[in-house]
């Protein structure tokens, strides 16, 4: 593991990653500190304008100022990619042991489900859930976390069925080891690396969905500052002010772009067969 | 041995569907408060009078127990009869058609965008692994896979719809109209293809047979192109069927956008209506439609690969 970090960091494109989520992280920390202005706060004299001195990305339709809501927008997303990753991957991964360690009817149940939750492609099973509970962020990670674990149970019931073969697990049994002390001690501990790297791509995975949830008007509600709704807010006046269609999508990419690279380079440094093919 | 595989398998579809229905039957019952009173609330504005509210549960078989009604709905939809839309009272299956054809077009549109950008994006990674050319791709892709579709949206609508003028920013019926939701699917549909093609051509290029057809003289072109990429294609086709789970998963928010009348923005209406009938009308289809194009995928596969036998 500590090599796969020292090898992590060799890789150019994950380490900028690393620094830009380190800057979102901070920003999100310290927004009422960094942040110019309150991100709540209405000036309706100052509507719409573009980049000024005063508000360096420019204001929204209330005066607001856009990179504010930025900021602030950032604790947001990266509360509910943590909130929702969570959830999915302790989830599926508690699922995908049992199923893959005990196999037989547990298995078959735990897999059948999986395999009916993935029939509903991407966001649309969290959307329908989002939209019936009633939008509202909460909603909206629950519906998230309901839809995101199957992909976290699959990989995870696939690691244990190649560790459970080991000799140590064995081993283990032979030496009267109870099966949840074989399976917490000596199964899962060996079965992370994936789930390391799914977790990763998750966080970005899981930020965009959810922006997307709340550019549809499912998620966050107004006026609280979210990147995906404040792209929504921005429709009417593309033409007239552009700017509110712009900056909230870089934020939103950047951060993911991020945790893409993060997860890219994780899968490389954990995985070194690979890394070599890719040099 | 071969049928015998592939009844399994369309067996298997079926029974994934059917519990499918049952999901989403079961937890769209589970929703806090009386959908019924729910539904009228949002047609009509005000809080429904009693009678309203009794006529219209009995109409719409919601004074049933979940289970019975799951039967009722089980037996209707095998006749092709989805129930009426709350909101317009128009049969489902009616609104299903014509929703189906259009998220089928943009679809299939993408599809094209994703295929012209992602193929020689995926080869030239592959034959140029480690150069410059390669990172461009691998940093191109991951930032395709990373761009909010609704966000790209909005910057093509900006770019070529209204400071060009160019395209029509929304709408639906001619190819012009089109173009820009097409290529906001395809744009990152080919970022997700062009890494699987990339990885896919690599594993063939070390091959033995490569190395033969180049020992043979043939110019690369032709060993990369014909050789390579005819049994690269394989592990390919399952893009198709992800792509198609990508375009039918991002459908609700671009639909949405362009005001494309598919099954995305058909879903996204019924939400806000709080319209149950539609939305378990459409949540099934979009449920139907994925597990045919996953197991046409495997079926296509054994036919593909003689390696595979079952």
């Amino acid at each position: 593991m500590l090599k796969g970090v020292r090898r992590l960091l060799k890789d150019k494109l994950a380490r900028i990653g690393l620094v830009v989520i380190a800057l979102f992280v901070l920003s999100a920390l310290f927004a009422p500190f960094i942040a110019p202005y309150d991100p709540l706060d209405q000036n309706l004299r100052n509507t719409l304008s573009s980049s000024s001195a005063s508000n360096w990305l420019g204001t929204d339709l209330l005066g607001r100022d856009i990179l504010s809501r930025i900021l602030y927008g950032t604790r947001v997303s990266l509360l509910t990619g943590i909130f929702v990753v969570g959830t999915v991957s302790v989830t599926g991964c508690t699922l995908g042991s049992l199923a893959g360690y005990y196999g037989g009817t547990t298995d078959r149940v735990i897999s059948q489900v999986t395999d009916v939750v993935l029939t509903f492609p991407g966001l649309i099973l969290a959307m329908a859930i989002a939209g019936m509970l009633g939008p509202g962020l909460f909603n909206a990670m629950v519906a998230l976390a309901m839809t995101g674990w199957p992909s976290y149970c699959r990989v995870m019931r696939g690691q244990v069925l190649a560790v459970k073969q080991k000799d140590y697990v064995e081993a283990a049994r032979a030496s009267g080891a109870s099966d949840f002390v074989i399976l917490t001690r000596h199964i899962v501990p060996n079965c992370f690396s994936p789930i390391v790297v799914m977790a990763t791509l998750g966080m970005g995975g899981i930020i965009l969905a959810a922006a997307g949830l709340s550019f549809l008007g499912l998620g966050a509600q107004p006026p609280t500052p979210e990147w995906g709704s404040m792209l929504s807010d921005a429709r009417p006046f593309l033409l007239r002010a552009p700017h509110l269609a712009i900056y909230p999508g870089i934020a939103i990419m950047l951060v993911v772009l991020s945790f893409n690279l993060v997860g890219d380079g994780l899968r490389d440094a954990l995985d070194p067969r690979r890394a070599e093919q890719r040099g | 041995m071969l049928r015998k595989y592939i009844s399994r398998r369309i067996g298997a579809a079926f029974a994934t569907v059917w519990l499918a229905t049952i999901v989403v039957f079961f937890l769209l019952s589970l929703v806090p408060g009386d959908p019924v009173f729910l539904m009228l609330m949002e047609a009509g504005g005000l809080p429904p009078t009693p009678e309203q509210l009794s006529e219209t549960r009995a109409r719409l078989g919601f004074d049933q127990p979940t289970h019975v009604r799951y039967m009722i709905w089980v037996r209707n939809m095998l006749r092709g009869d989805f129930g009426e839309s709350m909101q317009t009272g128009l049969p489902v299956a009616t609104m299903l058609r014509s929703a189906f054809g259009a998220t089928i077009q943009l679809a299939l549109a993408s599809m094209v965008v994703a295929i012209v950008i992602a193929f020689p994006a995926g080869i030239l990674a592959a034959t140029k692994q480690n150069t410059i050319a390669d990172s461009a791709a691998r940093f191109g892709s991951l930032l395709g896979l990373s761009m909010p579709s609704f966000w790209l949206a909005l910057l093509l609508m900006l770019l070529f719809g209204l400071q060009l003028r160019w395209l029509p920013v929304f709408g639906f019926g001619t190819l012009r109209h089109l173009i820009l939701p097409a290529l906001t699917v395809g744009t990152g549909m080919a970022a997700l293809s062009a890494r699987l093609i990339r990885s896919s051509m690599l594993d063939v290029l070390k091959e033995d047979f490569i190395r033969t057809a180049r020992a043979k003289g043939l110019s690369e072109r032709v060993v990369i192109w014909v050789h390579a990429l005819k049994c690269a294609m394989i592990p390919v086709i399952t893009i198709l069927g992800l792509q198609l789970g990508f375009a039918l998963g991002g459908s609700g928010i671009v639909e949405t956008v362009f005001a494309w009348p598919g099954m995305g923005r058909m879903m996204v209406t019924a939400i806000f209506a709080r319209d149950f009938v539609v939305v378990q009308g459409v949540t099934f289809m979009f449920a139907v439609t994925i597990t045919t194009a996953n197991t046409l995928v495997d079926i296509l596969y054994v036919y593909l690969d003689p390696r595979i036998r079952y």
